[in-house]
């Protein structure tokens, strides 16, 4: 299994997870994915959302630093994580959770430490 | 195409292992193992190697070392990690896009011809298990329809010279990637041009290049249709050697919006085409195939 698919695996293991992904913030390229497949957007809406996001609050606001989405149904929350990176494009962790077993405060602080680790 | 697809999902289904040689603007080969595709090489498109350097990931002496210490073993991760400190994540991502964006580079235009040549090719950066061909294809196909709707012609984009409008010094840009473009933004450099320069992929770098031309950062605009392009204030480079004929379409891909080329290239005479010859047995026997 490789490296990436490993980290997916890794955030199943989080309280409430159903399905984890990770994608190229410019591409919309999926790098990863573990869990449900029904729980989560193709890879490439998921970038295009946090793009559109992003653009807005930049003509709004003049800021771009994103820093992650937090999306909450009756059912789920969806987590958009911007993973920190040293150099390269940026990569969105991309986390379904079911709302009913999940403390969203908790869930959010275990992916960004997550999003940290990946590319320690 | 559907002859090059055909032959590339037969090598799948064959579990071939060896390298897939295409010919054509840019050239390219694709490195297959079990029929998976492990790596890409083409001119038109960064590599793992120059996406590191180049982005400052690792230096020169770093990559040297790692390669003479593991190339033949296909250990060259393992040491970038041990000495250079790069983690295995950062080096699967590097390696996983710059096949895709190879890939994407490739079917700008419709391969010439290609040949199967069995046997495993030591690769400094293989994705493993290698990605599978079916995949790949869509991706590229994606790419190059979402370009289609943003823009145009992608082979057209691909061409283009990239020139700033001036209405946003590099520095008042707050986007870095934007601003790093910018930078680049001279007239001179094609969207591949500016990708090797700044060690991202071609289509990253083409897909922002639409993003700040939407914005009025960058020359030229998307021709909504061929008959509304009025207005387009696109450089037109001039043809450089070497250079080949545009794929006239995309099988799979619809072009509403795509405008046609400025200057057409010259028409090659009908002899000088290269001829499709009777394929015999199975792809990678050392088969020839050619584009018709």
């Amino acid at each position: 299994m490789s490296e990436l698919a490993m980290a997916m695996r890794r955030l199943l293991d989080c309280q409430g997870v159903s399905a984890a992904m990770l994608v190229d913030g410019t591409t919309g390229l999926e790098y990863g994915f573990d869990g449900d497949r029904s729980a989560l957007p193709r890879a490439a809406d998921s970038c295009d959302d946090a793009r559109r996001i992003s653009d807005t609050l930049e003509v709004a606001t003049g800021e771009v630093e994103l820093e992650n989405i937090t999306v909450t149904t009756t059912q789920c929350h969806y987590l958009t994580r911007v993973v920190p990176r040293e150099r390269g494009d940026s990569l969105l962790l991309v986390v379904a959770l079911a709302r009913e077993s999940t403390n969203l405060a908790l869930a959010t602080r275990q992916i960004d430490d997550h999003a940290r680790q990946l590319f320690a | 195409m559907n002859d090059f697809r055909s032959d590339l999902t037969g090598l799948c289904e064959g579990r071939f292992t060896g390298a897939l040689r295409i010919e054509g603007t840019p050239a390219g080969v694709m490195y297959l193992r079990e029929g998976l595709i492990a790596a890409i090489t083409t001119p038109g498109a960064p590599g793992p190697e120059s996406l590191l350097l180049k982005s400052g990931r690792i230096t020169e002496r770093e990559w040297s070392a790692a390669f003479a210490a593991g190339a033949a073993e296909e250990r060259v991760g393992e040491e970038l990690t041990n000495a250079a400190g790069v983690s295995a994540a950062e080096l699967e991502v590097v390696a996983v896009s710059a096949l895709y964006d190879a890939a994407f580079v490739l079917g700008l235009n419709r391969p010439e011809r290609w040949h199967a040549e069995p046997g495993t090719t030591p690769l400094p950066l293989p994705v493993r298990p290698g990605v599978h061909p079916g995949e790949l294809l869509r991706e590229t196909r994606h790419r190059l329809s979402s370009l289609s709707q943003q823009w145009g012609s992608p082979q057209h984009l691909a061409a283009q010279r990239v020139t700033a409008t001036g209405r946003a010094t590099p520095s008042a840009v707050p986007n870095t990637r934007f601003r790093d473009i910018l930078l680049h933004a001279n007239g001179r450099h094609t969207p591949r041009d500016i990708a090797f320069l700044l060690g991202r992929g071609t289509f990253a770098v083409t897909t922002d290049i639409v993003s700040m031309a939407h914005r009025g950062l960058l020359d030229g605009r998307p021709a909504p249709s061929s008959a509304g392009a009025a207005g387009a204030a696109i450089r037109q480079p001039t043809r450089q050697e070497g250079e080949g004929h545009p794929a006239v379409d995309h099988p799979g891909v619809d072009h509403p919006g795509a405008a046609p080329p400025a200057q057409a290239p010259a028409p090659v005479p009908p002899a000088a085409l290269p001829r499709r010859r009777p394929r015999h047995g199975r792809p990678g026997a050392g088969q020839h195939g050619t584009g018709a």
